[in-house]
């Protein structure tokens, strides 16, 4: 009875954690000043629940498993063998249609970024590369202004002319330093993740929410990684001046994220507004 | 009997677009529509008609650049070299490409509409 009361537990645990968890995180204002506890809570919960899930099915094919040689083990009483039956082999059948499940949406995922890969390796071969502080940097001659990451097996951060144009030496170091730390903390691994299972649960809330929050956490991360090292202001400008170019209004609201941060935590009789505008 | 499918009215307007910047490639210094024309396999010709709206339209792409010719008339030469055209086009294919892979994260990430407000809201409650 204990154990079928456990993995009653672990599965409530898991549903909680997996489908309810997401209401939770989604909200309040404590995520955009605390983005990396926000997406370490979001992935805890996630991990926690798949972990959940995968401890309760243990120990009901364990308890199935052994019951026979227990005459007074876990599987007396109905309810509790029922527990222990349904969950097992149910949990089984689940696991087997989740692993074809997530193969299945996997691999075009996975076909996508091969080619990527490849996409990426040809412009690098054809432009010069720097070195920046452990991760090479490529100016490729392009009219729009622009700077993306690319993971390994790539690990590379691509810069176009438009936006070496656009931006002064330090603004574009912020930049720089934005997507070296996507390539550090391996965002674009936890971003894939965050893909595959909506991919694979495309009607649950939580999948989207998942998927949503870490694609927005991710950069507010990356903001702050770059504010820390180049300052605020050189930050901010930079997401200023991009916003503009790529008229996306989020940028400004970036950047003004950042300069309330500052202001937070400059000593009271420092604290100005500081004007963040765009150079030029 | 000529193969229908090889005639210029068949190949699409990409194909000759690209023809025609191969052809000032190859020129290596400013040609007009005729020496342009004058490229182009024998049977596989397009009218000087066809030749000079191509230019125009790339002209206006920014892909050429047209200048008065000495003797009435206009040049073209390539704005790009071919080169720097086949980088131009794997940057943009790449670029274009960011939006299907979650692994590439860019600059100017695509925030969703609700975080962007959501956003905006608690930096006026601040």
């Amino acid at each position: 009875m204990a154990v079928a009361v456990t993995v009653l537990a672990c599965i409530g645990a898991s549903l909680v954690l997996i489908v309810g968890a997401p209401f939770v995180l989604a909200h309040g204002r404590w995520r955009f000043r605390f983005p990396r506890l926000a997406l370490a809570s979001w992935y805890t919960a996630f991990l926690g629940g798949i972990a959940a899930a995968a401890l309760g099915l243990v120990n009901s094919m364990a308890a199935v498993a052994f019951s026979r040689d227990a005459p007074t083990g876990p599987m007396g009483g109905w309810f509790a063998s029922t527990v222990l039956v349904v969950v097992g082999w149910g949990g089984l059948v689940a696991v087997g249609g989740l692993v074809a499940l997530v193969t299945t949406r996997f691999e075009p995922l996975a076909a996508t970024d091969r080619a990527l890969h490849q996409q990426m390796a040809l412009v690098a071969a054809c432009h010069p590369s720097t070195r920046v502080r452990g991760v090479d940097v490529t100016v490729v001659p392009f009219d729009r202004a622009f700077a993306m990451s690319i993971p390994a097996p790539s690990n590379r951060v691509l810069v176009t002319t438009a936006l070496e144009r656009a931006l002064t030496a330090v603004e574009l170091a912020a930049v720089v330093e934005h997507e070296r730390t996507h390539l550090r903390q391996h965002h674009g691994v936890i971003a894939q993740l965050a893909q595959l299972n909506r991919a694979c649960t495309p009607g649950l809330a939580g999948a989207r929410y998942l998927e949503r929050t870490t694609r927005m956490l991710v950069e507010l991360i990356a903001d702050d990684a770059a504010a820390r090292r180049l300052g605020a202001v050189h930050t901010a400008n930079a997401l200023v001046k991009m916003a503009h170019l790529a008229e996306d209004e989020s940028l400004t609201l970036r950047a003004r994220r950042l300069v309330d941060a500052s202001n937070r935590h400059a000593p009271s009789r420092r604290r100005s507004p500081l004007a963040v505008r765009v150079q030029g | 009997m000529t193969d229908k499918s090889d005639t210029p009215a068949k190949r699409s307007r990409g194909e000759l677009e690209n023809e025609v910047m191969r052809a000032l490639w190859r020129a290596g210094a400013p040609a007009s529509a005729k020496e342009i024309q004058a490229t182009f396999e024998h049977d596989a010709t397009p009218a000087i008609t066809t030749v000079l709206t191509i230019l125009d339209r790339l002209h206006k792409k920014g892909s050429v650049f047209k200048a008065p010719a000495a003797g009435g008339g206009f040049v073209f030469s390539a704005a790009q070299s071919e080169s720097e055209s086949a980088a131009s086009t794997m940057v943009s294919a790449l670029v274009a490409s960011s939006d299907r892979s979650a692994a590439l994260l860019r600059f100017a990430g695509q925030l969703d509409p609700r975080d962007v407000e959501a956003l905006r809201a608690a930096l006026e409650a601040d």
